[in-house]
Parts: structure tokens; C-alpha cells; sequence
């Protein structure tokens, strides 16, 4: 092991490394607690980002990580009772879609059917999670229930994003904190049961035509996931796969079913029409800038904590309970929690809201059983003080008289128009104080593309461009977010895992 | 002094999709805001003029838009907004347009969408499109600066009005919209906001939106609204149609979507809606741009995460 993690060399040995963190054992039952928001405004991030929570999603992602490193899909590991069950489960899942028809009544752009698939899992979540756990650990059911249905999208906005994908790592999470899975199934649980999630997952999106629950369009890395890739990339020491291979979609589409992160590109080019380099600039981007899966992997666990762990509109819907609960961490330099569970209670701007203006905050969430467009960022009608909780009702009756217009011939008026925006999740809350970012360095606008027409160069996502394979990084971009890792308990996957003492 | 010449050849290099400088963005954005600020909150629309609904940076489907609708100054054109964010090409279609606007300010008008505001942008896209390719927020700023100018709303021949998103329940006649002090970020409530952000639904009266600004609004507020101000129509985009318009409530309102395959998997076509000299609307639908009439966008720097 040298400079980072994962690594080809580095596969053989991964799990025995002394210096990767240890996630503890809950067993302290009286802690269990329903879940509860704490996370409505940026003021709450560096609470979360201190907190024990924040710490083991740390943790738990970088112990993944390092247990598929250089592992394929189908490589045998240990699979526990709990993979089993769980496996099981999510197939069962998946094959009610097949069960449910679509709706035909007009429709926004997300089929409303989804909410029947929701409800199904809600009838049969409880016997699983209680297959999965010993009486006595049956209080945490509520804290582990709320994550293992918000892992699926959202039946309100009919939107699917990292931050259900984050829920199920967080479903995961407690289970290995409780014991049903142990250090011995960490393989198999990206490799049997987050694949079998991500099957169920993309099913979802792909039948019910799930919005994208994150909200940049084509410059978030994807529309929907994040770990996946991250996870994908530690499986990909290969000796032919290289980053830039994702850009010959033919060439690594029989790989797909082995990793993930080729699985991921073949999905996408699967869900999106146009060129990849267009749809998918980040994806693009790291295909023909990053020169090797090392970096790939540390890059995307950086860009993991900016652009998800750290960003309101993803976190402001992981509530909070007993086992991942909303309590400081106390960090050793082993990395890992001192006194785990038995943090202090933090402050959340939430402890300040009023009960009502908390109704309005969930009312609000309420009435978004249609799916929208671009939300508000000040959506918080309790923290921005504008009377939007109010909903304006004035029913006297309009004059009735009819009033033709002069459209009429061509149009369609009574056909099954579908209405819809893509949904988002609500961003943070503007702050008049800090109403634009600091300036960036000045770098040339080299960036811009180049009209061709296609016809000579060839159609699709056979981007030309020949891929950077090592010296690609001519020049910094003032970046989204900063992608500094400072107040990590630990730092990028490479440093974890050589150790700190 | 050869501005005009300049700016033809800036307008042919932006439809090639191709840079113009940091410079030639701010200058360009200082003679906009000049042209912009003359215009009323309401602007007034002569037809003959083809209505568009949002576009979010898809450039190579506003090139099929002009083909299908001819191109600036042949036709008058409206925009009803939301020109960034989502799409990969936000920047280069608000500078063709604007550069437009500046070179025939009397043959397009531009409208303000809920998107072009600063707190938005920072948070579906052209902020982050702005910092990839010119490694700086100032293209950003410039461009926010012009947001604030962008008329609220226009009325072609008195008879039909255009806006973004809706109506409010602050606003019963167009003269209160003319009210307004428009030249600002667009704010969390009120007149303004609410223009920007409302859907018509299948309501009575006023609800709640679920965008969490705006209202929704049914029938009854429509058909109030159009005879007390003798409108025969209310044009406006904001929402995302499969078929690329829709119309309701009799007629009167029509929603007008301008951005095909929206976020290159929706699988809708898009419209737009030309009205002739008599109002007589005809709606044209078109598709996405085809990968033989793409550009291929350029060789970017790695992302800082990743060096």
C-alpha cells in the first residue's frame, strides 16, 4: 500500500488493514427513538457534519469501499441469513412492478402508480425487518422502517435521488451497527444486496419514470445515484477497464453485469438520448480527465461529502432517531467514534420553530402529492416569513359567462396532456447576506464546445476526443461547492486506509 | 464605429455555439440591461408574433425552434423565460438571445421566467455551468444582472397576455402588474413572484402550491381575470407538456413548452405557438435536435475532486 486507496495491489489484503475505522456496536436499546428532521437549514450542516451519524455514513462507505476493491459482482463471499432475506426481499419487490399497471388517466411525466408500489412495500416491510432482527432489538424498528422506505423514491413527488439512495445506505448501516450484518458480509452487502436494491431501484425510475430527485439537470454527476459509482469504481482495478472506456459503451457493455460503475453508464446511456458528453458532462468529464479508478474512487467519496452529505436539499430529509442519532462526535485518531452513542445532543434550527410554523413546514410537504417543477428555495415558509403557509382560498363563485377566445382549430385541448416539471427536493434557504459566491480565479473560457457537424466525425456518443490518460488536468476549474475535505473525520479513502498513527 | 457588425459577428459565432470573451459578455450584457430598462413590466406585443416556452439551455432545439419558426428578425418572437439551468447549453442560448434582443430589439422579446434569478441558478445549474466553462462567477453575475431587467410579462394586441407561470392573487388588472419595481431579484412572495411561479389546476379559486412560491389557480380565477382585463388568452410555459402545449378552462389559458425531450429523456416534443395578425393561433410542435446537428461540446479540465 502506498499513497491510496483503493488499489490493485492493494486488493488481496484490504479488510485486515489495522488502520481502517471500526464501526461500533449499538446495543444500548434505550436509546431507540422515532426518527425526527434536524436538518432544515445550512445553519445545521456543520452540526451534521460533526455528528456521530455523519461519522459512521463515513465510515461505512469507506468499509464498502475497501471490501469490493477489486471485486466483481459475482465473486463468491460469505453471505449471511441477512443477505439472504434481504436479497430475497428486494427481488420480491422488484417483481411487483411487473404486477402493477400503469396509470392512464393523464399524468404528469412520473406514473402515479408508484404510490402502489409504495404501498406494498409498506405492508410488507415490517416482517421484514422483524426477520431480520432478534426481539430485542425490535425497538429500533421505527428509525430502521422510516429509512427502508424513503430508500425508493419519493410516492409525494414521484422523484427518485442520492438522497433515497443515502436512505438505504443508512438502512444498511444499522443493521451492521446492530449486528445482523457483520465485518464478514460488508462484501456482500454492496455486492449481493445494494446490487439487488439497485436492480429494484432502476426499475422504479425506468417503469414509473421517477423524476430526478436531484435538480441540476446535466450538471449533477447522474440523475439519480452517487455511492454506485463510488462502489463501482473500488471494484475496477481491471486490467483493460480504464476510465476512459466508458466512453466506448459497446466495449464494456458485457463487463456491465460484473461492475457497477459500468452497469451505472450503460443505464444511463440507456435512459437518455443525445451524446453522453452533453447529457452526462461530469461522467464525461472524469472518463477523459482522471487517469486511473484510484482517483476516480477518492474523487467521487470527496464529491460525495460536498454535493450530498453537505447539501440541504438531499439532508434535510434524513431525520434522525436513536442509533443514527443527531449527537456530536468525539473522533480518536484511529478514527473512530470515543463513546459511540453517548454524544451530546446538538442544537437544530429546527429546536427553534414554532410548533405551527413546523405544520406549515409539513404541511407544505404535504401538498406536494402532485409532482413539480423547480421548487422554491426559500420553500420554508416557517423560516422565511412570507406568507405562503397561508394558503389563499377564495371560492366565490367566477362569473360563469362563457368566454371563447379565438384559439381553438389546431390545438388539442382534450387529449391526455401530461403536465410536469422536474421534481426537486427543496434547496436551501437563499441568504440575503450571501447572495452570490466568492469570486473564482479568472481561467480562459477554453471550455466552450466546437460546432461539428456530425456527419464527419461520426454520430452518438462516439465522442472522438481523444481521452486524457494521465496529464488531462491542463488547468484547475474553480469548483462547485470546494471539494475540501477539512472537516472530515478522516480524510480521502487513501489516507484512511494508510493509517494515522 | 462598427458595434453593429460586431455584434452580427458575435450573433453568428453564438450560433455556431461558439464562446464569445468574458468581455464581449459584459459589454454585451450592459447594452442589453440599456434596451431592457426602456421596457414596460407589461410589454407591449404587436403580431404577428410566435410564442415560446422555456428552453433550459437547450441550444440545439432552439436552432430546431428557429427553424421551424423562422429566424429573428423575419419572425417576432416572444420568450416566456426560463432560458437557463438543467441543459448543458444555458449560457450560449441566453447569449444568442440576448444578442438578439440587442441587435433587433423591436423583432424578440424576452420575458422573465422563474429561473432567471440568482438564488435559482445557483441550484439547478447555469451557476455551476458558468463556473465549468469560464472558471469564474462573473459571466454568472453578468447575466443575473440582466434577469433583473427582463420584462415580467407582455400582452400581444391588448388581446393576449404572456407570462411565465400564472397569475396571482395580488394582481386583478394588468395596470397593478405595471406597478410594480421589477428591476430586483425576484422575491420569495408577492405580485412579482407569483407571475414567475404559479400553475393554472383543476381548482376552484386559489391553492396552495407545491413549489412552495406561487399559487395554483383554477378556472374561475382565469375566466375572472381574462374578462375584466377583455383578454381572449393567457399564453404561458413554466410546465412541462408531453405534447408540447396544452390547453384549458375553454380555452383560455394554454401552457407552451419549448424544450423537446426535456433533459434529454422525457420523450416529449415541444411547440410553439405562432399567432398571426388576426390572433389566430397555430401551434407548431418540433423535436429534438439530431445528433448529426449537435455540436460536440469541447474537451473540459478535470473536476477539482478528482486531481
Amino acid at each position: 500500500m502506498s499513497t491510496s486507496m483503493p488499489s490493485p495491489t492493494a486488493s488481496a489484503s484490504t479488510t485486515a488493514l489495522p488502520p481502517l475505522p471500526q464501526l461500533p456496536a449499538f446495543n444500548d436499546y434505550s436509546l431507540c427513538a422515532a426518527p425526527t428532521r434536524k436538518i432544515y437549514t445550512q445553519d445545521d450542516i456543520p452540526a451534521w457534519v460533526e455528528s456521530e451519524t455523519y461519522h459512521l455514513i463515513e465510515t461505512i462507505i469507506l468499509r464498502l469501499s475497501v471490501a469490493v476493491d477489486g471485486k466483481t459482482v459475482q465473486d463468491p463471499c460469505h453471505e449471511g441469513q441477512a443477505t439472504k432475506t434481504l436479497v430475497d426481499f428486494l427481488q420480491k419487490a422488484e417483481s411487483w412492478v411487473d404486477d402493477i399497471p400503469l396509470q392512464t388517466s393523464p399524468q404528469r411525466f412520473g406514473n402515479k402508480a408508484f404510490r402502489e408500489w409504495i404501498a406494498l412495500l409498506e405492508k410488507s416491510e415490517r416482517d421484514l425487518q422483524h426477520s431480520l432482527l432478534t426481539p430485542t432489538q425490535h425497538p429500533i424498528i421505527p428509525e430502521l422502517s422510516h429509512h427502508f422506505v424513503t430508500s425508493f423514491g419519493s410516492p409525494a413527488r414521484l422523484d427518485y435521488g442520492t438522497g433515497h439512495e443515502l436512505s438505504f445506505l443508512a438502512y444498511l448501516l444499522i443493521l451492521r451497527l446492530t449486528g445482523t450484518f457483520t465485518e464478514q458480509d460488508e462484501q456482500a452487502m454492496v455486492t449481493r444486496v445494494f446490487t439487488a436494491y439497485l436492480a429494484v431501484v432502476r426499475k422504479l425510475q425506468k417503469v414509473f419514470r421517477l423524476e430526478p430527485a436531484g435538480s441540476k439537470g446535466v450538471w449533477g454527476l447522474d440523475d439519480h445515484q452517487h455511492l454506485v459509482y463510488l462502489w463501482g469504481a473500488s471494484q475496477l482495478p481491471h486490467p483493460t477497464v480504464r476510465p476512459s472506456s466508458i466512453l466506448a459503451p459497446q466495449a464494456i457493455s458485457p463487463l456491465g453485469i460484473s461492475y457497477l460503475f459500468l452497469s451505472s453508464i450503460l443505464h444511463v446511456n440507456d435512459l437518455k438520448t443525445g451524446p453522453f458528453a452533453e447529457h452526462s458532462p461530469l461522467l464525461h468529464n472524469i472518463a477523459s480527465t482522471v487517469p486511473n479508478w484510484t482517483k476516480v474512487s477518492t474523487g467521487l467519496l470527496k464529491m460525495y461529502r460536498e454535493e450530498v452529505l453537505k447539501k440541504v436539499p438531499v439532508v434535510q430529509h434524513f431525520w434522525f432517531g436513536g442509533v443514527l442519532g443527531w449527537r456530536k462526535a468525539t473522533v480518536n485518531e484511529q478514527g473512530n467514534l470515543v463513546d459511540p452513542f453517548q454524544g451530546p445532543t446538538m442544537e437544530s434550527s429546527g429546536d427553534h420553530l414554532e410548533e405551527e410554523d413546523k405544520e406549515a413546514v409539513e404541511q407544505l410537504d404535504s401538498v406536494r402529492e402532485r409532482d413539480e417543477g423547480t421548487v422554491a428555495p426559500w420553500a420554508l415558509p416557517s423560516l422565511s416569513g412570507s406568507g405562503h403557509n397561508s394558503p389563499v382560498r377564495n371560492n366565490s363563485a367566477a362569473p360563469r359567462s362563457r368566454h371563447t377566445s379565438s384559439t381553438s382549430s389546431s390545438s388539442s385541448s382534450n387529449g391526455t396532456p401530461s403536465h410536469s416539471t422536474t421534481g426537486t427536493p427543496i434547496p436551501p434557504r437563499y441568504s440575503p447576506s450571501n447572495p452570490s459566491p466568492p469570486p473564482q480565479p479568472f481561467v480562459p473560457p477554453a471550455l466552450f464546445p466546437l460546432k461539428r457537424r456530425g456527419s464527419l466525425l461520426g454520430m452518438g456518443n462516439g465522442e472522438q476526443s481523444a481521452p486524457a490518460t494521465g496529464g488531462g488536468m491542463e488547468g484547475t476549474v474553480a469548483e462547485e461547492g470546494g471539494a475540501a475535505a477539512a472537516s472530515s473525520p478522516f480524510g480521502v479513502l487513501g489516507k484512511a486506509s494508510l493509517g494515522r498513527s | 464605429m462598427s458595434s453593429i457588425s460586431s455584434l452580427d459577428r458575435q450573433i453568428q459565432q453564438l450560433k455556431d455555439c461558439q464562446p464569445i470573451s468574458e468581455q464581449q459578455v459584459k459589454e454585451l450584457c450592459l447594452k442589453a440591461r440599456e434596451i431592457l430598462v426602456e421596457e414596460a413590466n407589461v410589454q407591449w406585443i404587436d403580431s404577428p408574433v410566435t410564442i415560446c416556452g422555456d428552453i433550459h439551455g437547450q441550444f440545439w432545439d432552439l436552432l430546431e425552434l428557429f427553424k421551424v419558426g423562422g429566424m429573428c428578425p423575419d419572425t417576432n418572437y416572444l420568450f416566456l423565460g426560463d432560458y437557463v439551468d438543467r441543459g448543458f447549453y444555458s449560457v450560449e442560448t441566453f447569449l444568442l438571445l440576448l444578442a438578439l434582443k440587442v441587435r433587433y430589439p423591436d423583432r424578440i422579446t424576452l420575458i422573465r421566467g422563474n429561473h432567471e434569478s440568482r438564488q435559482i441558478t445557483q441550484v439547478y445549474g447555469f451557476y455551476d455551468e458558468c463556473l465549468r466553462k469560464f472558471g469564474s462567477a462573473s459571466v454568472w453575475r453578468y447575466c443575473c444582472e440582466v434577469f433583473d431587467y427582463l420584462s415580467l410579462g407582455a400582452v400581444v394586441d391588448g388581446k393576449v397576455f404572456c407570462v411565465h407561470g400564472g397569475l396571482s392573487p395580488n394582481v386583478t388588472s394588468l395596470d397593478q402588474i405595471r406597478l410594480i419595481d421589477r428591476k430586483q431579484e425576484v422575491p420569495h412572495d408577492g405580485a412579482m413572484c407569483d407571475l414567475l411561479w404559479s400553475d393554472p389546476d383543476d381548482i376552484e379559486g386559489w391553492g396552495l402550491s407545491p413549489r412552495g412560491a406561487g399559487y395554483l389557480f383554477g378556472a374561475d380565477i382565469v375566466k375572472t381575470f381574462a374578462h375584466a382585463n377583455n383578454l381572449d388568452l393567457i399564453a404561458r410555459a413554466h410546465q412541462l407538456v408531453m405534447e408540447g402545449h396544452k390547453l384549458m378552462f375553454d380555452d383560455l389559458i394554454v401552457t407552451v413548452w419549448s424544450a423537446p425531450n426535456y433533459c434529454y429523456r422525457c420523450g416529449n416534443v415541444a411547440s410553439i405557438l405562432e399567432l398571426d395578425e388576426n390572433l389566430n393561433p397555430t401551434y407548431r410542435s418540433f423535436d429534438a435536435a439530431t445528433q448529426d446537428t449537435r455540436g460536440i461540446p469541447a474537451k473540459s479540465t478535470a473536476l477539482q475532486y478528482f486531481l
